[in-house]
């Protein structure tokens, strides 16, 4: 069916781009606009595909859609295999509408090699679709790695003070992880060569290998530390304040927006449907790092002095929501997690963008130098207010619907973990308000801050299309949790099935009504905590 | 300001009518106003799978019994509170039209000769005092000096670039063994062969 090769087109666009951009000459001043603009346009044009992919979507079905294949390394079983399902295609979309505001959101902040800049920018989107499309371990391995290079660059070249240490502290922690993961991909390729006689790194084919559960085990780890580190799980996060501090705005917006998602992402796709036994027996560790993740994170963004550290580390706090939600693996609990990385993306970026513009006004982020600032740019803090609220999660905007979900999902499954969880919740208003008010509200008192310019018209470009979707998402779930719910059962009756016991005992209905049952009720408060039978 | 109040009053009107009690011919129709909530806990925003939604319906007997027996009552007891309320209400606007409107100096009187009573009202019985001390300050200073600094710029941030520093040291007194000389290389190289074939000698 496929006559446009559309996912490997969204794939190499950004980078084909981004490459061209290098022909072009610098060092001069219109030469830097019309590489920025051009940027932009490709980003532009990425991001109209990534729309055009959603409209060819099919939302009834669970599995991959729009699959290209081709032999790439036939002697390893090594494919070139790209698809999307419910899952990936709206983080792809969020990678396609995050690049060109965050190419915006950076046109005055970023003065030098804006050639680089523009190219590091693309190709880091290329490797981020790629991450997400990828249905070959060895690809999704390549395109892991490949990502962590440009950022390593746009921290280390357009960042702040710091620069370099947290360049060097992100790609060597986050590097650590997966090199983890690549000796789990490559036994998990010898264990199907065993099976089957021939290598192969097809999620889809290793999906249908029995790996004994003390094998599960340790696959499990492996994948699940790779993905700790990225999320950032408490306590692997260390690496995430000092690189979204250090960051240029841009490499914040994508770090925050998309890059952290691919932990969560991992976890979601590969490490608990490849390993449901040992994911099943490992899923309260996990939530309990989340929820300590949740309140910690909450606790330590309310003290921030520095704007940019204070949003960081509320991350920690969002991405523990999400994590909670997958491990709670059933049906609400996950799509609340897709949900919610979403909304983070959407909301975090904006707030990055948001520090973005006063720290361009002001080249500080500190809270305590500003103050009043309603008096002076009225159209900033309104925009500021709404971005504020949809992280918090007010009702009616993005944030609740996946919180919401989440919570509910947890609950399910154990109501100790939720209502800590919930605690998050409070915690999040306190620690963004009281942000708000003490930048915000009150009279102006630094003088710096009596004559800063409200929002530009390239600002409202930047913030307008992120409030709008931040909206949509809140009144409008439907529209985003339909297409993704075939593929998230389709998660979700697959890890039931890592339970037979549990299987067995709802044994009444019939046929795959069953596994969803099983699902559904796997985690339900009337059965008394979920006996982990699965791990020994 | 004072618009906000006529919209508040014409609110509380408005939701009195929400529950009016059963004596005078109403019921409380707000009681079961959550209840779908609670009998389906499937059909929330994303819409469910059939086999959920059974489950949910399997539930929903139990929440709602609790709920249930509470309004109606004694219609001597409903009247008699309602009695009592609206009592309470026109007194306390009587005052608040004696002291405000008629003797306003009355006020400043009855304030000086219970000086303490007024100041714990006028600090609306200190209660944001109490909450701050009792818990903001608490949680803040925790969170501050504990979580951030201690726990997590110290235990594991310090862990963190602990295992950087730890191989940074060791390479430090590693690389000493990398000179660059020939001649050392070769002397290494000599008592590695002899080692090994003494190992081998002696065996």
């Amino acid at each position: 069916m496929a006559v446009v090769p559309i996912l490997s087109l969204l794939v190499a666009l950004p980078l084909v781009g981004a490459v061209l951009l290098l022909f072009v000459g610098n060092r001069d001043h219109e030469r830097d606009r019309f590489i920025q603009w051009a940027a932009l346009g490709i980003s532009l044009a990425e991001f109209a595909a990534t729309l055009w992919m959603w409209a060819r979507f099919d939302p009834a079905r669970a599995d991959f859609q729009m699959v290209e294949r081709a032999d790439w390394i036939p002697s390893f079983g090594i494919q070139y295999a790209v698809g999307v399902d419910g899952i990936t295609l709206f983080l792809v979309v969020l990678t396609g509408f995050l690049t060109p505001l965050a190419l915006l959101g950076s046109w005055q902040s970023v003065h030098k090699k804006v050639r680089e800049f523009s190219f590091f920018m693309l190709a880091l989107e290329s490797a981020m679709i790629g991450v997400f499309l990828s249905l070959d371990m060895f690809l999704f391995y390549l395109f892991w790695d490949a990502m962590l290079i440009p950022m390593y660059f746009l921290i280390g070249i357009w960042g702040y003070d710091r620069r370099v240490y947290a360049a060097v502290k992100f790609i060597l922690y986050t590097m650590a992880g997966s090199v983890l993961m690549l000796v789990a991909i490559l036994s998990l390729a010898y264990m199907h060569s065993v099976a089957t006689g021939s290598y192969s790194f097809s999620y889809e084919a290793l999906l249908t290998l029995t790996i004994p559960r003390h094998a599960q085990v340790w696959f499990f780890l492996a994948f699940a530390l790779a993905f700790a580190i990225k999320v950032p799980l408490f306590p692997f996060h260390t690496w995430l304040p000092d690189a979204h501090v250090e960051a240029p705005t841009a490499g914040s917006v994508i770090l925050a927006g998309v890059l952290l998602k691919m932990g969560t992402y991992g976890l979601l796709r590969f490490a608990f449907p490849l390993f449901p036994d040992a994911a099943a027996y490992f899923s309260p560790l996990l939530a309990t790092l989340a929820v300590i993740g949740i309140v910690y994170g909450a606790l330590v963004a309310m003290v921030q002095p520095d704007m940019k550290k204070l949003v960081a580390y509320s991350s920690v706090s969002h991405l523990g929501f999400v994590v909670l939600g997958i491990t709670a693996m059933n049906i609400q609990g996950v799509q609340g997690a897709v949900y919610q990385m979403l909304n983070h993306g959407v909301s975090t970026g904006a707030l990055f963008l948001i520090v973005g513009m006063l720290s361009d006004r002001r080249h500080t982020r500190l809270i305590s130098e500003f103050g009043g600032l309603k008096h002076v740019m009225p159209k900033f803090v309104a925009a500021f207010f709404v971005v504020t609220l949809s992280s918090i999660g007010l009702p009616g905007l993005n944030g609740f619907v996946g919180e919401f979900l989440i919570l509910f999902g947890a609950f399910r499954w154990n109501v100790t973990f939720a209502t800590i969880a919930a605690t998050g919740v409070i915690l999040s208003a306190v620690y963004m308000l009281w942000m708000f008010q003490r930048v915000n509200y009150g009279p102006v008192t630094n003088p710096k801050n009596e004559g800063l310019k409200d929002l530009s018209t390239r600002e409202w470009w930047v913030l307008g299309p992120a409030i709008a979707v931040a909206i949509v998402m809140g009144v409008a779930p439907s529209y985003f949790l339909n297409p993704m719910k075939p593929a998230v059962n389709r998660i979700v009756s697959r890890m039931a099935e890592a339970e037979p016991s549990k299987v067995v005992r709802v044994a009444p209905e019939a046929g795959a009504d069953v596994l969803l049952t099983a699902a559904a009720d796997r985690h339900s408060g009337t059965t008394g905590p979920a006996p982990r039978s699965a791990g020994e | 300001m004072a618009i906000v109040l006529v919209l508040l009053a014409i609110g509380s009107v408005l939701a009195g009518y929400v529950g009016v009690p059963t004596v005078i011919g109403g019921s409380n129709r707000i009681e079961h106003f959550l209840a779908p909530s609670f009998a389906a806990p499937g059909m929330d925003a994303g819409g469910e799978s059939g086999a959920s939604h059974a489950e949910g319906l399997s539930e929903a007997p139990t929440v709602p019994a609790e709920s249930t027996g509470e309004g109606g009552g004694d219609p001597n007891t409903e009247l008699g509170l309602m009695a009592f309320s609206s009592g309470i209400a026109v007194a306390g606007i009587g005052i608040a039209l004696f002291f405000f409107l008629r003797r306003r100096d009355v006020t400043d009187r009855v304030a000086a000769s219970f000086a303490g009573v007024h100041r714990v009202l006028l600090n609306k019985y200190y209660v944001d005092e109490i909450y701050d001390a009792a818990i903001v300050q608490p949680v803040k200073n925790a969170s501050e000096r504990g979580l951030w600094k201690v726990v997590d710029a110290g235990v594991i941030d310090g862990a963190v670039n602990g295992a950087g520093k730890l191989v940074d040291g060791w390479s430090a007194i590693l690389r000493r063994l990398q000179t660059g000389s020939m001649r050392a290389y070769a002397l290494s190289v000599f008592v590695g062969v002899v080692l090994i074939l003494g190992y081998y000698v002696w065996r």
